[in-house]
């Protein structure tokens, strides 16, 4: 089986992937950011999935598996709590108005495939498209852990860097070996919870859950 | 024997998260760790006189992972020590409550697991899963204490080392990337195959891999810019976790850089990634600098002290010359020991004073009549003043950077560190002397308190004028493995 029948899908997929972000940062509310997460997550076991097949290379199933218990189920379920317990306020706020937030995020797409095309050349690695998409999402997960106020946002900043890597992992070399890429949904995963764990505890001794109130810390 | 030492700790934190009683709690975990020392020393021995330790294909220590082993072990038998008075004394102030002291020792058993992990890994991959390991053993502990601020410092501590490690693991994907057509799919993460295929990789893809990662594991090893999460964790943790986290979790994720810069070497030769190293260590001591001379709390002037000592390493790896590597790892071990002495002196004078600011805390020589000597001559030491044992090294790694001509670079860092002597002697002269408060007594925090503040305080004494035969051993056999001389 070839890969070329499959490339567009696939290359389709990711367009999506890039899509779902833009939807993370358009989000008015956190609901809608939590089901874009999902979507996102969904996005990924397809991919891997469909990789698999393509491919015939069986631990990509395994991390199908994975990405779905720990991305579609565990963290979605990990946020929907705190944002139930410690959310008073349910709109997003960011520091940056929308229209700086998504200049600035589609300027970061343009970086990332100027800035991959130089390093990787063309025609290189399993998934042409995999890699510029890879590296947006990584600059704009981190832009969102930087311009959203709220700390559960910041997690899924970081969500959105990790899925960043984790396409940048199947998408140059089809994944790693399978014991690290268990190693790294485990640590993925208490990650999240240890995070939700904070979150309640800051929400306990603080009124109201916001990093402005964090930043006792200088100097 | 390796899988000895990593399924200890994992049964300890098992063990201890099923007991309550904070008695028998101590017991177990003295005995626990004082095990655990055993076994690193057994495996040292075992490596550093003749063989390095190899089992299946995930596992292999060299005298490089070794030392730092024996590291971690000793600091944390000693933290374990520490922590039963520390514990003891916070659970009667109404600090802590008995019933969670249990998730204490859970995790400082996870912490060491992990640091373990780091360590013996034979595998980038995993290593990496290791070191986002610690972060989260020690998020919790950090946090521990459940207030505003030691809950703050622990989303900043849990969210900048997570991005950070994130960036090292694109690092390592990159490599991965760039090796897997060399080597497999088996030997892709391999640091020893990839040490010997270094020179068949595409150097662009190993530059920008390097890169990641030194951003990556820099952030958790504490180099500036990446260390604003170190002041706010180290002071804000409970005194002994800060000892841990401060005397080895940054020199096991320093360890990460320097398995990624010797892959570098082979392939790149020696410029490249040791500029890089040198320039961040450089960095990282002016940037403590200010931190210091203006500091008000007194564990954070610890924390942007161990920022500092970072530095100073780094730039002794990046100068990279025989004489230098010899200097920096003499560091690595001096600083671990004084630093976690300082903590645990530190310790004691917070709970006895009931404050961390430096001008708040007067007249510790008259009030704490051990404790107060021992800041002085811990102050000294960590200040870089001769007879003690970081002069030494000091001295070596800087007088090793004349020798190899590098001047601009040597006497920046004389000139930095000058000034650094200066800021830590002020702030410790001011609390050693002056007349106490009045509403302080005089006193020690109890006599298993005060024996540890003393005990790793004398191997610094020690070492700063004469090193033993076997320390000596130890550190050839460490450089060596830069020169590829152990493989």
């Amino acid at each position: 089986m070839g890969m070329q029948n499959y490339q567009g899908f696939v290359n389709f997929l990711i367009t999506l992937l890039l899509v779902t972000t833009f939807l993370i940062i358009l989000a008015r509310r956190l609901n809608s950011v939590i089901m874009a997460v999902i979507i996102q997550g969904l996005l990924l076991v397809a991919l891997s999935a469909t990789l698999g097949w393509t491919t015939g290379i069986h631990e990509m199933y395994i991390a199908a598996v994975l990405t779905l218990v720990v991305k579609v189920l565990i963290i979605p379920v990990v946020l929907i709590k705190a944002v139930n317990i410690v959310a008073i306020k349910r709109e997003v706020e960011s520091f940056l108005n929308m229209k700086m937030t998504l200049l600035f995020a589609v300027c970061l797409v343009f970086i990332s495939y100027l800035a991959t095309g130089q390093v990787i050349g063309k025609g290189s690695g399993l998934l042409h498209g995999a890699l510029p998409v890879a590296v947006s999402l990584m600059l704009i997960g981190l832009f969102l852990m930087i311009n959203l106020r709220f700390p559960i946002m910041q997690i899924v900043g970081l969500f959105v860097m990790e899925n960043g890597i984790f396409l940048a992992g199947i998408g140059t070399t089809i994944g790693m070996p399978l014991v690290i890429e268990l190693g790294i949904f485990m640590d993925i995963m208490v990650g999240v919870l240890i995070m939700g764990v904070l979150v309640f505890r800051i929400n306990q001794s603080f009124d109201i859950i916001d990093r402005k109130n964090l930043r006792n810390l200088r100097g | 024997m390796p899988l000895i030492l990593l399924a200890l700790p994992l049964a300890m934190a098992l063990l201890c998260l099923m007991v309550t009683d904070r008695r028998l709690l101590g017991a177990i975990s003295i005995v626990g760790l004082a095990t655990i020392v055993l076994t690193t020393v057994l495996i040292a021995r075992q490596v550093f006189t003749g063989s390095n330790v190899v089992w299946g294909q995930f596992i292999f220590i060299d005298a490089l992972s070794s030392l730092i082993l024996c590291l971690v072990g000793i600091i944390g038998f000693m933290v374990a020590l520490y922590s039963i008075g520390y514990l003891d004394h916070d659970i009667q102030e109404g600090q802590l409550s008995e019933r969670r002291l249990k998730y204490f020792y859970f995790s400082l058993y996870i912490f060491v697991f992990t640091m373990f992990l780091v360590l013996v890994s034979a595998n980038l991959g995993i290593m990496w899963v290791a070191v986002e390991g610690t972060t989260l053993a020690t998020a919790l502990l950090v946090g521990f204490y459940n207030k505003r601020n030691s809950l703050e410092a622990a989303w900043k501590y849990i969210i900048i080392c997570t991005v950070g490690i994130i960036f090292a693991l694109f690092g390592t994907i990159l490599l991965h990337y760039a090796a897997v057509s060399v080597t497999g799919e088996s030997g892709s993460l391999d640091w020893q195959t990839l040490r010997r295929v270094a020179r068949q990789l595409d150097p662009k893809l190993l530059k920008l891999a390097f890169i990641f990662v030194l951003v990556g594991y820099g952030t958790k090893a504490g180099l500036a810019p990446m260390h604003t999460w170190l002041p706010d964790a180290h002071s804000q943790a409970p005194s002994p976790i800060s000892a841990m986290l401060s005397g080895v979790l940054l020199n096991c994720a320093f360890y990460g850089i320097i398995r990624f810069h010797l892959i570098i070497t082979e392939a790149l030769g020696p410029q490249f990634s040791s500029n890089l190293i040198l320039f961040f260590g450089v960095l990282s001591i002016a940037v403590a600098l200010p931190f210091i001379l203006v500091q008000h709390d007194i564990k954070r002037l610890l924390a942007y002290s161990s920022v500092e000592h970072m530095g100073i390493i780094a730039a002794a790896v990046g100068l990279g010359s025989k004489l230098a590597l010899y200097g920096a790892f003499l560091h690595m071990i001096n600083h671990a020991l004084t630093k976690s002495s300082l903590f645990f002196i530190v310790g004691n004078v917070c709970q006895h004073y009931r404050t961390k600011r430096i001008i708040r805390i007067k007249g510790l020589v008259k009030t704490m009549p051990i404790t107060g000597p021992a800041l002085v001559i811990g102050g000294l030491a960590i200040a870089g003043s001769p007879p003690f044992s970081i002069f030494m090294s000091e001295f070596i790694i800087i007088s090793s950077g004349f020798a190899q001509g590098r001047n601009v670079v040597s006497s920046l860092i004389l000139i930095l560190i000058t000034l650094i002597f200066t800021g830590v002697i002020y702030a410790t002269s001011n609390m050693a002397l002056g007349t106490p408060p009045s509403r302080v007594k005089v006193g020690e925090q109890g006599n298993f308190a005060v024996a540890f503040v003393l005990i790793p305080l004398l191997p610094v004494a020690i070492l700063g004028v004469y090193i033993p035969a076997f320390i000596q051993t130890i550190l050839q056999q460490v450089t060596a493995v830069f020169i590829g001389g152990n493989q």
